[in-house]
Formats: C-alpha cells, sequence, structure tokens
C-alpha cells in the first residue's frame, strides 16, 4: 500500500484506540505494532485483547483499505462527537478607517453604501464537513468543508481547524441559541459540488447524449424498416394500421427516452458529518445602504484570520458575493445573477 | 448553478447540468445538524476521527486514485483515469479493455496494477503480452510506473521455482505456455493477471486459452483492441475466461446469441450488450475525441563515401568471420535501449551466467554477443564516431580490428557525410517551407556530439537533450527548445515526461530496428495538443540494414500512416515470437550475401503483411460489432 494511506491508516489506528483507553504501541514508519485493548472494545472489534496491528492480510485486523477494517471501527466512530465549540479569545483587528477598504473590496451595484462605523465584536463560524454524494448512472462521492458566518451567511475562506496549522483555538462552552447555519452551508456546497463534479457530469452528460442517440437511431432504423415494406407492398397493411403502428414506435422512443433521463438524472446527497463552532473577534463594520426610497442597515465583517472583509451572502441563493445589489423594498442584498 | 431553498429529507430541484440533465438535493439531517448548537466543549480529536473515518471510506471506495501521484510522462487523460475508476469500482472480478487502439490500454492496465499495488490490494502478478511487446511493457512499467518486474525469457535458465517464488513476473505467453513451464505458472497463485493482446486467446482448444484458464488468480484484466476476428464464440471465449458462466454454455449463447448461418451477426443485441457491459471495457477514438492531425513521412537513403561503404563492408565482414559457426539465436533477447546500445561491454547473453564465453572453434577468439553484434550494427547504422568506442575496445582484444577503427576513426573526423549533408539541407529548409520546430534523433551519444559540431559550424541553432544530463539540464534544454531554438538534438530517451508538441518536425538521423521504438519517437510530437501536421524525415544509407528496414515499415506496412498503437498490434500478431531486433539480427546472421538478405527481409515483409491484413479484418470486424457502446 503507499506510505501515504499507510501512514494515514497507522495514525487513525492509533488515536481511535488510544481514545478508547487502549495502550498502543506503533512506532512511525514500522510495519507492526502492538495495542492492549479494554475487553469492551475488544468485543466490538471481534478479536483477542492483544491486538498486533499492521496492515498484512494474515493479521487478526489487517489494517488495509481492501479488509473490513473501516466496517469493524464504524460502532466506535460513530460514539465520536460530531459538534466540537471552539474560541479564539483574542485577535488583532484593524483599526484604520473601513471606508477605503470596503470600497476596494465591494462593488455595489444599484445602491449607494456609506460605511457608519466599525467596531470589534464577536461571531461564530461554523464549519462543516459534509459527504456529498452525486448519484446518477455512475456515482461520485467527496468530503467536503464550508465554513460559514453564523451572523451573515457568507461562506469564508477559513483554515481547517483540524489540520496542524489551524488557528491556536481554546474548547468553549457556546451557548445553544447559535443560528442555524445549516442551510447556508448546503448552498455554499452545492455550489462547491457543481464545480469539482464538472469532469464527472460531462461524462455523464457524454454517455447520456450517446445512449440517446442509439435509441434514435435504433427506432427510426425500425420507422425506415416500416414504411420500405409498406412501399413495396401496400397491399398488406392498410395506412391506419401503418400509421398507429409508427405512433407505437415513436411513443416507445418517447418511453425509452425519458426512462434514460430517469436513468441520467443526478441525485446530490449532502450528509452532514461533523460540525465546529467557532466563536471569534472580528470587525463589524455597520453600513447604511440606500436602495431608492428605502433604507436598511447592513453589516459587514473583517475577519482577523483571512485579514480580510467577508463577502456577503444573497439572500435569495445563498452565493457569497463581493458583487452585490439590493432588493427594492426589503434592501435585501442580492447577487447579480438573483438581480439578473 | 444548482441551488437548495430547504432543508428537506427528500430530494428538491436544484437545476440542470449544462446539458440539461435533471438535479435534484437532499440535505441531510443528521445527529450532527441537530447538535450544532450547544455542542459539547472541545472534543476535536474525536470529530477529526469521524472526518478522517469516512475520508479512508472513500479511498477505498476508489473515488480518489491513488496512482495517479508519482507517474512519469503519463499524460492524465480523462478516460483512461474514468476506466481505471469504474473498473475498480464495478469490475471486481475481472475486466476485458477492448479499447481502440491507440487510446492507451497498456496505460489503463498500468494505472489499474500501480492502484491495486499502492493498496495493497495484490501483490503476486503476472503479465503476459506477445514475445515481441516484453520488452516494451518492461520498460513502460518501470519508467511510467516506477514497478520492476522480473522478466521471464526462453533462452535463460528460468529455475523451477521461479513462477512461485517472483511475486511480479513479466513473461511472453508462448513461453509459460510450453510444456515446461504450463504446469509452474497455473500452480501458482496470483492476485492479478493482465494478458496482453489477449486475442490470441480467443481460441479454447489453443494452449493460449488453456493456459490463462487454468492460471489461479483473483483478479484479471484482459486487453485486445480486436476481441472479435471470425466468430461471436470467440468472445465467448475471453469473456468465459473472465468469468465463467456470464453467458451460460456456448451452446447457450449461441442459441440466444448468435445468428445462425453467419456466426458473425449476433441476435437480441440489446441483452447482449447489456452482458457485455458488465464485463468490458471499449473506448473509442469517436468517444474520447482524440483527433490527431496527418502525419507525413519521408524517407532519404544516400549513398556512402567511399571510406564509409569500405568501413561498412569490413566490419561486416568482420562480424559475420566472428559468427561463423555461431547457432541461429535461441530466442528473445533483451531490446537495446540506449544505455545497452553504448554498453559495448555488457554481459554475453550466448553463455550462462557464471559460465566463461565459448571458444570459437573458427575464429579462436572469445565469441562475440547478439548484443555485441546488434550494438556494432546500429552504431554503423548510426554515425562511424559511434563506432569507435566498442572497436577500440574490440580491438585490444583483436588485432584484426585494427584497420577497421582507423577506417572508422578517419571516417568519424572526415567532412560532412552524406547524411550529415541532408540533415543540415533538412534543417535549413525547415525554416522556409515547414513552419515550427524539429527534433533530431540519434541513438549513440558520440553522434550526437558530432552532429552538435555539424549543426555550429553550419550555424544552426540547437539544444542538446542527453540521458547522460542532470534534470535540470534537461529541462533547461527543453525550455530553450520551447523558447527561441528551432532545433533541439535528442538521444533514445527523447524527452520523456517533457510536452514536446509545440515540436512538429521530426528527423531520425538514424534508427533503432524496433518499429516500437521508432513509434515512441514519432510519439513524442504526434499525441495529444499537436494541431499542426507532422513531418517525420528518416535518413539512411544505402545497402544498410536500416534502409531495408525502412523499406519494410515505410513501403510494406506504411508504418508512418497508421495510427499510433497500431504496430504493436501487427508485431503483436506476428508468428514465430522474438523481439523484432532478434529477429533483424537472425537474418543477418542466416544471409551470406545481400540478396540472401534482401530475400529475408522480403520475406519478413510479406510476414508483416499478412499480419496486418489479419488485424485490419479484424478491427473492421470488431467496429461494427461493438460501435462506441461499451464506453
Amino acid at each position: 500500500m503507499s506510505g501515504a494511506v499507510q501512514d494515514r491508516l497507522q495514525q487513525f489506528t492509533c488515536r481511535l484506540l488510544g481514545r478508547r483507553g487502549a495502550e498502543v504501541d506503533w512506532p512511525d514508519q514500522a510495519d507492526q505494532g502492538l495495542a492492549l485493548l479494554p475487553t469492551g472494545i475488544a468485543e466490538v472489534l471481534h478479536c483477542l485483547e492483544i491486538l498486533p496491528l499492521a496492515s498484512d492480510a494474515a493479521s487478526p485486523l489487517p489494517i488495509n483499505l481492501s479488509s473490513d477494517f473501516l466496517d469493524r471501527v464504524e460502532p466506535l466512530v460513530a460514539t465520536e462527537p460530531a459538534a466540537v465549540s471552539l474560541q479564539i479569545p483574542t485577535a488583532f483587528l484593524k483599526q484604520s478607517d473601513m471606508a477605503e477598504p470596503v470600497a476596494r473590496a465591494f462593488s455595489w451595484l444599484n445602491a449607494r453604501v456609506r460605511v457608519q462605523s466599525a467596531e470589534p465584536t464577536r461571531t461564530e463560524y461554523h464549519t462543516w464537513f459534509f459527504l456529498a454524494t452525486l448519484d446518477s448512472a455512475d456515482r461520485w462521492q467527496q468530503v467536503v468543508r464550508v465554513t460559514v458566518n453564523a451572523s451573515s451567511g457568507a461562506r469564508v475562506p477559513l483554515p481547517d481547524t483540524l489540520t496542524e496549522d489551524a488557528p491556536q483555538a481554546e474548547p468553549a462552552d457556546l451557548p445553544g441559541d447559535a443560528p442555524s447555519t445549516l442551510l447556508a452551508a448546503a448552498r455554499a456546497m452545492l455550489i462547491q459540488v457543481q464545480a469539482d463534479s464538472r469532469p464527472f457530469v460531462d461524462r455523464l452528460e457524454g454517455r447520456l447524449g450517446r445512449d440517446r442517440k442509439r435509441l434514435q437511431d435504433y427506432y427510426r432504423a425500425l420507422l425506415r424498416g416500416d414504411s420500405k415494406r409498406a412501399a413495396r407492398h401496400p397491399a398488406v397493411e392498410d395506412a391506419a394500421k401503418r400509421d398507429a403502428k409508427a405512433k407505437a414506435v415513436q411513443l416507445e422512443l418517447r418511453r425509452k427516452l425519458a426512462e434514460l433521463d430517469e436513468r441520467y438524472a443526478c441525485r446530490v446527497d449532502l450528509t452532514p458529518l461533523a460540525t465546529i463552532r467557532l466563536d471569534c473577534p472580528v470587525l463589524a463594520v455597520r453600513c447604511h445602504v440606500q436602495r431608492r426610497a428605502a433604507a436598511k442597515p447592513h453589516t459587514l465583517f473583517w475577519n482577523p484570520i483571512a485579514k480580510q472583509l467577508e463577502p456577503m451572502a444573497c439572500s435569495r441563493c445563498g452565493v457569497s458575493t463581493f458583487a452585490v445589489a439590493f432588493a427594492d423594498d426589503s434592501v435585501a442584498a442580492l447577487c447579480a445573477a438573483c438581480q439578473g | 448553478m444548482w441551488t437548495v431553498d430547504a432543508i428537506s429529507d427528500s430530494p428538491r430541484p436544484a437545476g440542470r447540468t449544462p446539458g440539461g440533465i435533471e438535479v435534484t438535493v437532499r440535505v441531510g439531517q443528521a445527529g450532527v445538524a441537530r447538535s450544532a448548537s450547544g455542542a459539547a466543549p472541545a472534543e476535536l480529536a474525536g470529530l477529526w476521527l469521524r472526518v478522517e473515518h469516512a475520508r479512508l471510506r472513500l479511498l477505498r471506495g476508489f473515488e480518489e486514485l491513488l496512482c495517479l501521484e508519482g507517474l512519469h510522462g503519463v499524460e492524465h487523460l480523462p478516460h483512461q483515469i474514468e476506466t481505471v475508476r469504474r473498473v475498480l469500482r464495478h469490475f471486481r472480478g475481472g475486466v476485458l479493455l477492448a479499447d481502440e487502439v491507440g487510446l492507451g490500454k497498456t496505460i489503463e492496465a498500468g494505472l489499474l496494477l500501480r492502484e491495486y499495488l499502492l493498496r495493497g490490494m495484490v501483490k503476486r502478478v503476472l503479465i503476459l503480452t506477445p514475445p515481441a511487446l516484453v520488452g516494451q511493457w518492461n520498460e513502460e512499467l518501470s519508467s511510467k510506473f516506477g514497478l520492476e518486474f522480473a522478466t521471464a525469457e526462453s533462452g535463460h535458465t528460468i529455475k523451477s521455482d521461479f513462477w512461485a517464488e517472483t511475486d511480479r513476473v513479466l513473461a511472453s505467453l508462448p513461453l509459460a505456455k510450453s510444456r515446461r513451464h504450463f504446469d509452474a505458472v497455473s500452480a501458482c497463485p496470483w492476485d492479478l493477471v493482465i494478458v496482453d493482446e489477449a486475442h490470441h486467446c480467443r481460441n479454447r482448444t489453443t494452449r493460449n486459452w488453456q493456459l490463462v484458464n487454468a492460471l489461479q488468480r483473483r483478479r484479471m484484466v484482459l486487453l485486445t483492441a480486436t476481441p472479435v476476428q471470425n466468430d461471436l464464440v470467440e468472445l465467448y471465449n475471453l469473456l468465459t475466461l473472465l468469468e465463467p458462466g456470464h453467458l451460460k454454455t456456448e451452446a447457450d449463447f449461441k442459441k440466444s446469441y448468435v445468428r445462425r448461418g453467419n456466426p458473425r451477426d449476433p441476435r437480441n443485441r440489446e441483452r447482449l450488450r447489456e452482458l457485455l457491459g458488465e464485463v468490458m471495457i471499449r473506448n473509442t477514438r469517436s468517444l474520447v475525441t482524440i483527433d490527431l492531425p496527418a502525419r507525413y513521412a519521408q524517407t532519404f537513403v544516400v549513398a556512402p563515401d567511399e571510406n564509409e561503404a569500405t568501413l561498412y563492408r569490413l566490419l561486416d565482414t568482420y562480424l559475420r568471420w566472428r559468427c561463423q559457426g555461431r547457432p541461429e539465436s535461441p530466442a528473445a533477447e533483451q531490446p537495446l535501449g540506449e544505455a545497452d546500445a553504448e554498453e559495448a561491454n555488457g554481459p554475453d547473453i550466448f553463455t550462462t551466467p557464471g559460465q566463461p564465453p565459448d571458444e570459437s572453434a573458427s575464429t579462436g577468439q572469445a565469441d562475440l554477443s547478439r548484443m555485441r553484434i546488434t550494438s556494432l550494427l546500429l552504431a554503423a547504422g548510426s554515425h562511424p564516431a559511434a563506432l569507435v568506442p566498442t572497436l577500440a575496445d574490440l580491438a585490444e582484444q583483436d588485432d584484426r580490428v585494427g584497420p577497421i577503427l582507423e577506417l572508422a576513426r578517419k571516417s568519424a573526423q572526415a567532412g560532412l557525410s552524406a547524411k550529415e549533408t541532408k540533415l543540415v539541407e533538412l534543417l535549413r529548409a525547415g525554416g522556409q517551407g515547414r513552419e515550427g520546430k524539429t527534433l533530431v534523433f540519434a541513438n549513440f551519444t558520440a553522434t550526437l556530439d558530432r552532429l552538435a559540431g555539424v549543426l555550429t559550424e553550419a550555424g544552426i541553432r540547437f539544444s542538446l537533450f542527453t540521458g547522460r544530463q542532470t534534470a535540470a539540464e534537461k529541462g533547461e534544454a527543453v525550455e530553450s527548445f520551447r523558447g527561441d531554438v528551432p532545433v533541439m538534438l535528442c538521444s533514445e530517451i527523447g524527452g520523456e515526461g517533457h510536452n514536446l508538441q509545440f515540436a512538429n518536425t521530426l528527423i531520425n538521423f538514424d534508427l533503432p530496428w524496433n518499429p516500437m521504438r521508432i513509434e515512441q519517437r514519432v510519439g513524442r510530437i504526434h499525441r495529444i495538443g499537436q494541431t499542426r501536421e507532422v513531418f517525420i524525415f528518416n535518413l539512411c544509407t544505402a545497402g544498410s540494414l536500416e534502409d531495408r528496414i525502412l523499406r519494410l515499415l515505410h513501403d510494406k506496412i506504411r508504418m508512418f500512416e497508421l495510427v499510433v498503437g497500431e504496430v504493436g498490434s501487427i508485431l503483436g500478431n506476428l508468428e514465430g515470437g522474438d523481439e523484432f531486433e532478434s529477429l533483424v539480427l537472425n537474418l543477418w546472421l542466416k544471409s551470406r550475401e545481400p540478396a540472401d538478405l534482401d530475400q529475408a527481409f522480403e520475406k519478413l515483409g510479406d510476414s508483416m503483411l499478412s499480419a496486418q491484413e489479419e488485424y485490419l479484418e479484424t478491427k473492421r470486424l470488431d467496429e461494427a460489432l461493438f460501435g462506441d457502446e461499451f464506453e
């Protein structure tokens, strides 16, 4: 197996068993290790309490991708927390006037926007891990991560909190009244999935096109055969019968084409795997938006981790954008496409 | 753009793909969604385990291919990657890869093999190919995929436990099925068996079929662009090797799917298509839209000057004298790479390792190895300068070589040879008639050094790319060629791994004997990404072996007009079972006079023509039979 995958499996195994009270000795780069498992864990894994750790197919629990290792540890993984709260206690916040950075970052498509004030505050960011599946005549899957600002619903490009170079955060006991960001995250996720699965979808479309052509060619050949036969032997079938037969063939073609469309229809399934709530100091930039006679205050956020202003979320489709229009009466933010 | 307007357990319309496929979205509300508010204090490590577990599961599901990293000189073509993914995901036991010629079945098989190995899913691998392709496979596995295989070759001592003790074996099918090896090969368990040009197994009464059928294997990949030649039952036989019973019994198959009176015409096409789709993938050129521009080839046969002619004659006489009494080659040997060609002191393959070389009764000299003879003949076909190092070495053992060496030195230092004059002429014309850049290939570094001098003298700017350079120097050479330098002098490795499609003219200053190697050279510029017509010029000396080989390839089978990959199919159909270099050397060894040699080459040409006709006939049938329905 590739070194990279084997290393990942080894790290995963050591961490999982270690968290469940096992004594694990499996040094990096070593082919084999040993674990002393608590009885309960050994029972879940259907193995003895003294467990040799190795990728070799001959070992009692072969830790590789082709064995059932990942299935056997699933009950243990399922009890791990799916949501975690963290906070960044302090961060350097920009102190200069925000009017110019706002003007540089945003394009206001149909309204006058005036920066009123900028003040430090705290907001929550929700990082969602989804298993994205695109099911059609074939299947495409990916684990996708997306972070949204819980106050604005906009997607924010923050580093992965699960990696080592993530910002230093502390455990936090956050209040339970944070707004749900699942829909905002799902919207951002869908945009991501659409981009990432493009080669897959291109391939599907190619196959669908060819399958359609094959069906059409076949049924047209049937029709041609019938009309040739009719021309050769006009007396055998009367015209009404021939018409009925031709209609039946066309009907069947339509039905087959509809079946084909159904087979190739794409079903996107976004299954949340885990969420991280991160409470973070930010600079809230209060703006006054004037759209014709209507006016409304909006808040923009300057993020100290990304060190930039965050985009706004379209109130209709959820897309995050720096080119913002506003609805006539509600003065709600809109992306260029939704304004169009 | 796809959109989602609400969280819902049932799918909701989300839009359409650019091609009009309907898209629906369902957003799951697993426990995680509900627990997002009011979360427990940090349990980041546990959360990491959840996410990593999901990612590892995807790896297991082949969503991400591991084999794509660390390849050398392999372009990531979508149809190949998709094929690999489909095989891994849907064809658990085995698959018939029946891509049209030139779409990279070998690459697909290599990717599959590498993926299986990287995931630890296979350990013992057996690859069976026609004899003519063993060298090609070995080289590609090593250079492109970083996989080393032990090659079992006829003529070499193969220990009885070789098949059981060696985890990665590459062998020719005739060798594996031979009486000596059949039982040993079929007695070993193999995790993966790959059979190239598998149409050689389409008749179940042959030992080819019987061997493959007898192999103990967990997975099998059959490769052929032409699965059916005469009869649909051949397809039945091939697929029965993969999945016995998939098409039921032969009688059932014939009854259900073969039209009486015409064994090539299937009945119940739809049902047969479905069944075939479960065990076979066939990418076609129309599906993957590989449409290369035309290529044109021209050969210039130049008369040698007096010195060259004498040198060639003396060398020929000397080598024939040294070979008196030599039996015909027992079999194939390693193909010559650049290193081999230059490594004149290589091991004598006529002798068993560990034993002293035979003494030739007629000459009183230690026998010359086939490799050394080949190397000398190839060098003679390249340039007198290429002969000097090998002859100098030989002269230390045999005084008779002295005069030939002197003549070679003299010729090497003489003014422009006829080939060099033609080369300069072509390169100068390049700036006028044909637009674009020119790649000049030569097999020997001594030849390249000489050509570098010639071009400098002629005032033609060039960069130099050889196997003895460092990676940085090679990169620099390619970059300046990409920039404003019009010519690159290239050794046999020919810029492997570098994109050279910006050049569209190739000059073969000398010629490898193996057509597959010539095709590799052409493939450096006539490949995906090439937008202009490609011109190939071959230079050779009248009366040389290269002259005869070119007549065979150019005039008989019109090799330079073939689609990339077709040469392999033709060679695979050649009867006999030697590597092409070996065939050429055998012809040379057997012929005493030029007329004999001409006659022998004429015969070889006829065999190649028959092999080509067989291939073309089969190709026509398979196109009619399968169309583009198995992508």
